[in-house]
């Protein structure tokens, strides 16, 4: 069995890197085959915004590795080319390519859901990698619906208030556990692109908007003038909180009895706050109604870092800054319940070890 | 080629500036647009690209801390809303670079210096080829289109006269300059090893002790050391490595607008190259190498790449041709000779090696250098032959000026050399002082402005001759002071003037060159490069307008130079018109030099 497994960060300096590079080591000592990709690009040496320094990933022999072109001349590692693809980046083609000599890598492959399945795919079926990393990319999640899980970084960089950083984390880890639509349900919704209205008889006199997104005033309103006899209302692309707030205001409970199907939690996670969102769940839940998912994308692990980039107005640059690691890793563990790890000062072998069940049960 | 629908939105509360001119290119080339306005949420954009249903996204944002956050979530939402497979979407701004691009997800980045066709080729999905006529910078022959027609018959006459007698009076004389140039040349042409050794003994016969004893014992002179085969090593290794990621900027923004020089001389070839590559980098056309003033004050060379801690870079074969080899294709590079016991050798090496242009001027060299007036002027006609022969324009710098030496007169020296030139079959380039010379804070010329004097300067001598002018050296001399933004105005001001006035070329100083205390630093440099280049995009073909007063001091002067003239040739001598003060005097701050006095052989027939 293998695993596809997204790595990515709520905000800058949240620790992504380090835990993908921490994943990596413990895979090594595995000797499990690895694949490696990411988000973009990633592994630069300084951070592109504060200009402090960011690890880079050390990758040995026989690692697939799925980056641009202009990369594999960057760091310390070799490569052999397996394939160059049809994949265009600002740094050039991606390429396929297995780790001939060890060494510092600068990932960058592809930015876009449907590319990074087909590198996952050729590195899987073809390459026979036990697990692929995908290491992503500032505040890119969507592409992640193509994994099997993600472990999600977060920490002080993200919000130095830590109640609130729990809170959010709280919510994230609830919306990407919706609870799942049927298999019926998933065969019949997975190819409808548009928003549709769904009468109590499923198949018939199903309603559909000229929009797969739940974007604007217009949109709303029409779901609305047309909800009376709808017993569901799928959206299969982005919802985002502003409209889903308006479509709550409007509806009310009218949502008695009627159920909401999106496509994935990426679709409502990219379009707003957590939190919020989680709130305006509840409260279709409180009016009688019900939100389902077609498929969801299971929070393998949270790893969390006390560090942030903290800025002098004095000299107009940044310094190292630290929230209190204890409270943060104590607060985190008590209000989500998936492993809660913090990198820096426990490794990653229970991490690992929690993934490596799925792979090796 | 498919009509494209773009949607350009900036992703900012105001700027949109750059989105305004893609649009109009993108229109040009009959692609539909959308600009959005300002200040749209994400959401806002995202709905309408799926309404329009734009193919290309172009975003502009400036950065700052948090806004890369929001630039990746604009395109997590374009991927949630099920739209990212079917547009392509880019992004731009100050900040923006291609692995920020690709770490936000964006399919293409657009920095400064983005151009509307880069846009527009990125929207086409083509790759992106520069112009490179655009960008590309030839190396301009600044002598070209000039016949040296003298338009004043009478200076032309009076100058036939002093230069007949110049001739006169160096055939058949020598100096032991002449003759280790002949030598260095025999060594320079050699392959038979033993022979080269011969030479060098012979060459070394006719040096001073410092230098005979470095071919004698291998003993360099004091401060003064070869650089060892790893920083030579080095030196090739950088000058290769930034070679290869240079894209030099271009000052001119018109063709009137003249060559940049700057001038070099840190002491050590390898500190040379990094500033000239550094001047180049920023749009430096030229680079002019200053020797050390002891070097002009010794008889003969040493061999080998040498460094030292002194002023002025050391003149041998090897320094030479290693920083000739890191030059860009298009740097003009001028060693000068205009002073100093070893000129007939400097332009025989800078010809030999290939520099595009030397400087000679017996009035200046012998007033203002230190050199005793016959030997120089013995020396100069044998390198000025020299000149000819590698088809090497040179300068006659009128530096004299700084010395206190009034512009009428230091002129007529120029004017006596340049004809010299000529008839010896080289072509010489004018080149007047352009600054707050000392004759004027004198006599009050520029208590008003900078402007008439210096504009007076060029009026008469395109009055008397058709010649190149190279205004020197450097431009807004003694206008500039210890503040770097004062100075770097000052040089970009005087560098319009200049180019106004329809100069060839002009050499210019860094922000730090006269309060440095020490060496000139890079960034010193750049300001006054980038001042000029602002300077020149700023008046572009425009005039600036003297006043009256500049056209009445052109005339002044020009009756001063014929006055000098009829002096000279009344003197019968020009030798001695530089020894009795005519050319320049005591009283005006000129004194003849000394080095090489009585050293000028007689051969006999």
């Amino acid at each position: 069995m293998s695993l596809i497994i997204g790595i990515a960060g709520t905000a800058k300096n949240t620790g992504k890197t380090t835990t993908t590079s921490s994943i990596l080591d413990e895979l090594y000592n595995k000797k499990i085959l690895i694949g490696l990709t990411s988000i973009g690009y990633d592994g630069e040496e300084t951070d592109n915004i504060t200009g402090l320094p960011k690890p880079r990933l050390f990758v040995k022999k026989n690692t697939l590795l799925a980056t641009a072109e202009k990369c594999l001349k960057a760091g310390s590692a070799d490569y052999d080319i397996l394939e160059t693809t049809d994949i265009m980046t600002p740094l050039g083609r991606i390429c396929i390519v297995r780790v001939h000599k060890e060494g510092l890598a600068v990932v960058a492959g592809p930015n876009k859901g449907s590319q990074l399945k087909y590198v996952e795919n050729k590195m899987i079926n073809e390459l026979n990698c036990k697990v692929v990393l995908v290491d992503g990319a500032l505040n890119r999640i969507a592409p992640m619906i193509e994994t099997d899980g993600v472990i999600i970084a977060t920490g002080a960089s993200r919000n130095v208030n830590i109640d609130i950083l729990v809170k959010e984390t709280k919510a994230l880890h609830e919306l990407l556990n919706l609870p799942e639509v049927s298999k019926e349900e998933l065969q019949y919704f997975t190819d409808i692109s548009k928003i549709a209205l769904i009468p109590k008889k499923i198949h018939e006199k199903t309603s559909f908007l000229n929009y797969g997104s739940l974007i604007g005033n217009d949109i709303v309103k029409e779901i609305i003038d047309k909800i009376k006899c709808a017993e569901t209302v799928f959206i299969p692309a982005l919802i985002s909180e502003f409209a889903l707030k308006k479509l709550n205001d409007g509806l009310g409970t009218l949502w008695a009895n009627k159920t909401l199907i999106i496509k994935d939690p990426i679709k409502l996670i990219t379009g707003g706050n957590p939190e919020t969102l989680i709130n305006e769940i509840k409260k279709i839940k409180f009016n009688g109604g019900n939100v389902k998912t077609l498929k969801n994308l299971p929070l393998l692990a949270i790893t969390v870092n006390p560090f942030y980039p903290k800025y002098r107005f004095d000299i107009d640059s940044y310094e190292p800054g630290y929230i209190d690691r204890e409270e943060l890793v104590d607060k985190m563990r008590a209000s989500v319940d998936v492993p809660i790890i913090d990198i820096k000062h426990e490794g990653s072998l229970r991490l690992l070890k929690s993934i490596l069940n799925l792979v090796q049960p | 080629m498919k009509k494209k629908k773009v949607l350009l939105a900036p992703l900012d509360p105001v700027h949109d500036i750059g989105l305004k001119m893609i649009k109009r290119g993108l229109e040009q080339k009959g692609h539909d647009t959308l600009l959005m306005p300002p200040d749209y949420s994400q959401e806002e954009i995202i709905k309408s690209i799926i309404d329009n249903d734009a193919d290309i996204v172009l975003v502009s944002r400036t950065l700052g801390y948090g806004v890369a956050e929001i630039l990746g979530k604009f395109i997590d939402l374009a991927e949630a809303a099920e739209i990212r497979d079917r547009i392509k979407i880019g992004i731009g701004g100050m900040a923006i670079r291609p692995e920020l691009a690709a770490e936000l997800g964006f399919d293409a980045g657009f920095g400064p210096g983005t151009t509307v066709a880069e846009a527009v080729a990125f929207v086409e999905g083509r790759k992106y080829i520069p112009e490179e006529t655009k960008g590309k910078k030839n190396k301009k022959d600044i002598t070209e289109g000039y016949n040296y027609l003298f338009h004043n018959k009478k200076i032309e006459k009076l100058l036939d006269s002093i230069v007949d007698g110049i001739l006169d009076y160096v055939n058949n004389k020598t100096t032991t300059a002449i003759q280790r140039a002949e030598i260095r040349r025999r060594i320079l042409e050699s392959d038979n090893e033993s022979e080269i050794q011969r030479l060098r003994v012979d060459y070394s016969k006719l040096c001073d002790d410092v230098i005979k004893s470095f071919y004698v014992s291998g003993k360099y002179r004091e401060k003064t050391r070869p650089l060892t085969s790893s920083e030579v090593s080095a030196l090739k290794r950088y000058v290769d490595e930034v070679n290869s990621r240079m894209n030099p900027l271009r000052l001119q923004h018109n063709d009137k607008n003249p060559v940049v020089f700057i001038q070099y001389g840190t002491g050590c070839p390898f500190m040379d190259i990094a500033h000239i590559k550094s001047c180049e980098a920023w749009g430096s056309d030229g680079a002019v190498h200053f020797d050390p003033s002891w070097g002009a004050r010794t008889e003969g060379f040493l061999e080998g790449y040498i460094t030292h801690e002194e002023d002025g870079s050391v003149i041998t074969y090897e320094n030479l041709k290693s920083i000739k080899m890191s030059l860009a294709p298009n740097t003009l590079w001028q060693v000068r000779a205009h002073r100093g016991l070893n000129t007939p050798e400097t332009v025989l090496l800078a010809g030999k090696i290939g520099a595009d242009l030397t400087k000679v001027n017996i009035a200046y060299g012998s007033l203002g250098g230190g050199t005793d007036p016959e030997r120089l002027t013995v020396d100069a006609v044998a390198a000025i032959k020299y000149a000819a022969e590698f088809n090497m324009p040179f300068d006659v710098v009128t530096n004299e000026e700084l010395c206190g030496v009034p512009a009428y007169k230091a002129f007529a020296g120029m004017l006596i050399v340049s004809k010299l030139g000529l008839r010896l079959g080289a072509k010489p380039i004018l080149q007047p002082l352009f600054c707050y010379s000392p004759e004027v804070m004198v006599s009050g010329q520029m208590e008003d402005n900078y402007v008439d004097f210096n504009a007076a300067k060029i009026y008469c001598l395109r009055n008397i001759v058709n010649a190149p002018i190279w205004c020197g050296a450097p431009i807004g001399f003694l206008t500039q002071t210890e503040d770097r933004v004062q100075s770097s105005l000052m040089t970009a001001l005087h560098a319009s003037l200049a180019s106004s006035l329809g100069v060839d070329g002009i050499s210019i100083a860094s922000s730090d060159e006269a309060f440095s205390g020490g060496p000139i630093t890079v960034p010193a440099r750049i300001d006054t490069l980038r001042a000029t280049q602002a300077s020149f995009r700023f008046f572009g073909q425009s005039s600036i307008a003297p006043t009256e007063n500049a056209q009445n001091w052109a005339n002044e002067i020009e009756e001063g130079i014929e006055k000098v003239l009829e002096s000279v040739v009344k003197n019968g001598n020009f030798i001695e018109a530089l020894y009795q003060g005519i050319l320049g005097s005591r009283e005006d701050g000129a004194y003849p030099g000394r080095a090489g006095k009585n050293s000028v052989i007689k051969q006999f027939c």
